[in-house]
């Protein structure tokens, strides 16, 4: 506890550190307040809406101001802006994100860390929520729901229609299935999967594919599934005997950012207890603290299987393994 | 007009659209407060030269001298000139009257003294009750009235005509170019007129330079232009008039060594000795 | 003379020369860190041409331009097959309802681009509206996800365009040319094929230059229906922002790329045309025959079609706009829930869009005149061809690529203007610019120089016959250029995309966020939607009945 609470302030007194040596020029229409919290979200609102505006409420006089795009487009800014940053903080995004762009992110020291499942050894990324990303089937296109993801790459289910996919050079979603496909099943099964495949930039792409039936199989979130199948979509979630691919996403604090003490403040906020319970009720993720319940409608993982890429592998070699996938791809 | 009639002068111009020249080393003295006509066929220059001497263009070479003053840098809007264009060019947007007015509310001019001197010149054109029409609603002789007396309402010291009866037909043609000469005699304004058409050129001009691939053919009055061109090229170009004097009889018949030519003549010309110019197309012989 | 003397004389050589200035440095130098990057190698140290070498050897970057090419040149064939045959009708032939289907083409060439390709996606995608029951009565139908319907949504937002040029150009046709062509034996037929086809080619080329480098710059269209096909602009987009860091120099070539193509495209127009003459003797219009009264009401009948296809979408969507949706599937009860939300949460958007469209477009219409002014009085050797190429570029350049050099050149001190109104009021003006500039042109070829110069000839300076004369004649198509103007930023997305900030957030990023799927509200993207097609369509409407032979083909 000590060593934490002194982490804790040493992470404070740098963040101050970086704001002294901040000399803001003068006033302009467009900087953002003094007192004031910019948040580049990488999430839709339902994601970030409910936490926010709980912190909201307790800090009335602060202004909070969200700007929303695709991870990628969030980095770009991010790194754009970088002599002057405009954003605190980035909320969204796989370890590995951070870790790339490692120089975008000031480091800090959350006081809940020990709570958290997975966490980032140099501290610039902290957790939000875990996901369990299912590979999915629509209804529509397909007869019966594979029990495995091998299944996929046969004739059968071949015949029924492609598989959407995004590209893993420029997603994390897709790197993080990419790595966890290829821990289970091998390169040969990408190389046979990348024959029938839809590929795209985009997740989203990939998402709405699926469950407009325009592709018989892709992968999709949990809560997403959760929500398009309250809807009506015909989807189904395949519980592949190989096991089941999740990722994290979590968020970091801008390096240099204008209100590194209010940045500081809100992300210990998204780290505690009672936002992790905002985010089982109200945001209907899994959380990733080891001591909240998953949300509702979302699998129960206690004793499924789960897939643990090796994260050095995954980070080290992801040049390779990019590389990999492009030959692949190639040759398809 | 307080001052006396101005003498306009242009020397050695040279000027070049692209590769042909369009003027080359033209040099030229207009008669002051008389009717000078530059003649020729299209691509002649004489056009180039006239916005030359109104300021629209600016020659490569040479000088142009108004009144002896070197305006040969100077802007338009600074030369003391009145121009009148083939498309008379009246504003769409205001009046008769506006129209004429706009040069003196320029200078300033306003009030009375704006309305007596633009009614005035309505006056002198014949076209007062028609100072609140738009240019749209005229005719086309009505609207050439108004270009000259929008023109002359500034009292300049030099009026260009560009060919301003081009687009008349050809008994308004007739009609208009008396109109001008009558003006122009009147108010003993040195004139520079450009035409393409001998008939305008003879009847109206006190000297006619005829112009040809930018040089000046033959200068003179116009009976000598006509009758001892200078050159083949300008006896071509003028295609041939003959000059006859005579006798004007009370029927208005020309009376030539005996000869009667029904000419129909004016009848206030009976009794006057005059010379006339036959142009060839006005002649068909017919047996007897 | 000297220089000041020259100045003197002519005041516009100075106007031209702070506008050269002004387009170099806003249009030049932001691109010219794209150049620059798109020769670096992957180690930023040394210069290469390997970025662009491998938009032909590496399949993703191949594909996207080889999807890119043949999609443009798919499209503008089909569009131009499809709407030009029905304008001439329309321009020669005597045929009921033509200020409404004048009117209406107007209006579908002002239309959110991007509608069109998610209305279509609710029709016929794979589970759309339509689809299973084409399926039911046993139509080989699957889907409009693809290539093909990349193709379909382009088509149909063209043909508008298209059959405005087309029209124009057939309605001012000298008749007796034809009549000439008839009188030596040709049959009517052959004679509109011969001699009225080839003479109204600079109008259909122009058509044809637009839909071209429109669909080759084509963002939103692709990215929503194209399914697996990749296209240029989408990889380029992606290649700025992607995830797994940045890559700038496979984007910045293939964005030089982009701009290769259009130049290309351009050229080749202008080759085209160039050793025609189109000089006619007459500029009256062509009067209008009849036709027997099988082939009027068979027409009248295609044209209804083809009015009908072009906006489906529309339809599609505003009706759509009532239905409650519930993430992002559209079902029963009809409510007015997304209006209220519209009113309620989304009015700030609606009142961006306005303000930012309306200050580019004031700043584009100005600057658009005076370069439109030089370029029509005016022939300098050197600056005016350079002033003309420089107002051209920012239409060659597609809008990810625009907005990034901004982002590159104005995030310093001391012009930081990023995150700002003004970076994206910038990017919309320049982008307007050749737009504003072709209007006014336009309106000046009309003004007779004669009429400036009888100003001068009683002493108005060029101010002052600007002023007085000039200005107020070329007031109307002004007024409507600017309009045009106005509805094009409106609906811009591609730039938006990159620049816009919480503060300026506009319609359509709200659309756009809907359409894929990024947490954002279907029902409030609709709602939004018809906001803006009604935004876009009561001006337009109102401007051509106020100003009725303006030239939306200029």
């Amino acid at each position: 506890m000590t060593a934490t609470r002194h982490s804790w302030t040493l992470a404070l007194a740098v963040a101050l550190g970086c704001a002294r040596n901040e000399t803001p020029s003068g006033a302009k229409a467009s900087a953002p307040p003094a007192a004031g919290l910019t948040i580049y979200a990488a999430q839709g609102g339902e994601v970030t809406d409910p936490v926010v505006d709980a912190y909201r409420e307790k800090n009335p006089d602060l202004s909070i101001q969200i700007i929303r795009g695709g991870m990628g487009e969030m980095l770009s800014r991010i790194r754009a802006e970088r002599e002057k940053p405009i954003g605190d903080l980035l909320w969204g995004g796989s370890p590995e994100m951070y870790a790339i762009n490692d120089e975008l992110f000031a480091r800090a020291e959350l006081p809940d860390a020990g709570h958290f499942t997975l966490t980032d050894p140099a501290g610039k990324w902290h957790p939000y929520s875990n996901n369990v990303i299912y590979l999915v089937v629509n209804t529509t296109r397909v007869s019966r729901v594979p029990a495995s993801y091998r299944e996929i790459i046969a004739p059968e289910f071949r015949a029924q229609g492609p598989i959407a996919f995004s590209n893993p050079v420029v997603s994390g979603t897709a790197y993080t299935i990419l790595t966890s496909l290829v821990t289970v099943a091998g390169w040969d099964f990408v190389d046979s999967m990348l024959g029938n495949v839809w590929l795209t930039d985009s997740s989203d792409s990939m998402f709405k594919w699926v469950k407009d039936g325009e592709t018989a199989a892709g992968f999709l979130f949990e809560a997403s599934l959760r929500d398009y199948l309250s809807s009506g979509a015909p989807l189904q979630p395949v519980l592949a005997e190989e096991g089941l691919i999740t990722q994290s996403d979590g968020a970091g604090l801008i390096a240099g950012g204008p209100h590194p003490e209010s940045a500081f403040a809100f992300l210990a906020f998204m780290a505690s207890r009672e936002a992790h319970e905002i985010v089982r009720t109200k945001v209907g993720r899994r959380s990733a603290r080891d001591d909240v319940a998953p949300a509702k409608g979302l699998l129960d993982l206690t004793g499924k299987k789960l897939i643990r890429a090796d994260p050095v592998w995954v980070g080290r070699d992801r040049a390779k393994i990019l590389a990999r996938f492009d030959e692949a791809r190639e040759r398809s | 007009m307080s001052r006396g009639p101005v003498a306009v002068q242009v020397e050695g111009i040279c000027k070049s659209f692209g590769r042909e020249p369009a003027l080359a080393d033209v040099s030229l003295t207009f008669t002051p407060g008389g009717f000078n006509t530059l003649l020729g066929p299209s691509g002649c220059g004489k056009t180039t030269l006239l916005r030359s001497i109104a300021g629209f263009v600016t020659p490569e070479a040479g000088r142009i001298l108004i009144g002896g003053e070197d305006v040969t840098h100077q802007p338009p809007w600074t030369r003391s000139i009145g121009f009148v264009f083939q498309s008379y060019a009246l504003w769409p947007h205001k009046s008769v009257f506006e129209n004429v007015a706009y040069g003196l509310r320029l200078r300033k001019v306003e009030g009375l003294e704006l309305e007596r001197r633009v009614r005035a010149l309505l006056e002198t054109v014949g076209l007062t009750s028609l100072h609140d029409r738009s240019p749209g609603a005229l005719s086309g002789g009505q609207q050439q009235r108004v270009a000259l007396a929008r023109a002359l309402v500034l009292e300049p010291s030099v009026l260009l005509l560009d060919e301003p009866l081009a687009n008349l037909d050809a008994r308004l043609r007739v009609e208009m170019r008396q109109e001008i000469r009558r003006l122009q005699q009147e108010l003993k304004i040195t004139t520079i007129f450009v035409t393409h058409d001998q008939e305008e050129a003879l009847e109206l001009s006190d000297t006619v330079a005829v112009m040809s691939r930018g040089r000046v053919a033959q200068v003179g009055p116009p009976e000598a232009v006509y009758e001892r061109p200078a050159s083949p090229e300008v006896a071509a170009l003028l295609g041939g008039a003959s000059f006859v004097e005579g006798m004007v009889s009370e029927e208005g018949e020309l009376i030539v060594d005996g000869a009667r030519l029904a000419l129909g003549l004016s009848r206030d010309l009976a009794g006057k000795r005059v010379r006339v110019a036959l142009t060839a197309r006005r002649m068909s012989v017919v047996a007897d | 003379m000297t220089l000041l003397q020259r100045l003197r004389r002519d005041p516009w050589l100075l106007v031209a020369l702070f506008l050269g200035v002004l387009l170099v440095v806003l249009v030049v130098v932001p691109q010219l860190w794209i150049v620059r990057s798109s020769l670096l190698a992957r180690d930023g140290a040394s210069f290469t041409l390997e970025n662009f070498l491998r938009y032909l050897t590496a399949a993703r970057y191949r594909t996207a331009l080889l999807n890119s090419v043949g999609l443009a040149i798919v499209t503008t064939v089909l569009a131009m097959l499809v709407a030009t045959p029905l304008a001439f009708f329309h321009a020669r032939y005597r045929l009921p309802g033509r200020d409404l289907v004048l009117t209406l083409a107007t209006l579908a060439t002002a239309s959110p681009p991007f509608l069109g390709a998610y209305a279509w996606i609710m029709l016929l995608g794979y589970n759309g509206l339509l689809s299973p029951a084409l399926r039911d009565i046993g139509l080989p139908w699957h889907s409009i996800v693809g290539f093909h319907g990349i193709v379909w949504v382009g088509v149909w937002g063209a043909v508008g365009l298209v059959f405005l040029f087309a029209h124009d150009a057939f309605a001012s046709l000298d008749q007796d040319l034809e009549e000439a062509a008839e009188s030596v034996g040709a049959r009517r037929a052959r004679a509109h094929f011969d001699i009225a086809l080839p003479l109204a080619l600079p109008g259909l080329l122009t058509a044809a230059y637009l839909v071209l480098t429109g669909v080759l710059a084509d963002f939103g269209t692709p990215r929503i229906i194209g399914g697996p096909v990749s296209v240029l602009p989408v990889l380029l987009y992606h290649e700025f922002l992607s995830e797994g860091g940045v890559n700038p120099g496979m984007a910045s070539a293939g964005s030089l790329i982009s701009v290769g193509l259009a130049t290309a495209v351009l050229l080749l127009q202008r080759l085209v045309l160039a050793g025609r003459s189109y000089v006619m003797s007459g500029t009256r219009r062509v009067a209008q025959r009849t036709l027997p009264s099988w082939a009027t009401v068979a027409v009248t009948s295609a044209t209804a079609l083809f009015f009908l296809l072009v906006f489906v979408p529309h339809l599609v969507i505003a009706f759509s706009s009532f239905l409650s949706w519930r993430a992002d599937i559209p079902g029963l009860p009809f409510t007015l829930d997304n209006y209220r939300m519209l009113a309620l949460r989304s009015s700030a958007p609606v009142f961006v869009s306005y303000a930012l469209s309306a200050v580019s477009t004031l700043v584009a219409v100005v600057l658009g005149t005076l370069l439109a002014y030089v370029a029509v009085r005016r022939s300098y050797r050197w600056l005016s061809p350079s002033l003309q190429a420089l107002t051209m570029i920012p239409y060659l350049i597609p809008g990810t690529v625009l907005a990034i050099g901004l982002i590159v050149v104005f995030n310093r001190e001391p012009m930081r203007l990023t995150g700002t109104w003004m970076i994206l009021a910038l990017a919309y003006f320049i982008r307007k610019v050749p737009y504003a500039t072709k209007s006014a042109e336009a309106s000046l070829y009309q003004v007779h120089e004669n009429l400036e110069e009888a100003a001068l000839s009683v002493g108005a300076t060029p101010a002052q016959a600007l002023r007085d004369v000039t200005a107020r004649l070329i007031l109307p198509g002004l007024v409507s250029g600017a309009t045009l103007t106005f509805l094009m930023t409106l609906t811009e997305l591609s730039s938006t995309l990159m620049l816009y900030g919480a503060a300026t957030t506009t319609m359509s990023i709200v659309i756009y966020q809907a359409a894929m799927g990024m947490g954002g509200q279907f029902g409030l993207a609709a709602s939004t939607a018809v906001a803006m097609m009604v935004s876009v369509y009561v001006p337009l409407y109102l401007v051509r009945k106020r100003f009725p032979s303006s030239g939306v083909a200029a």
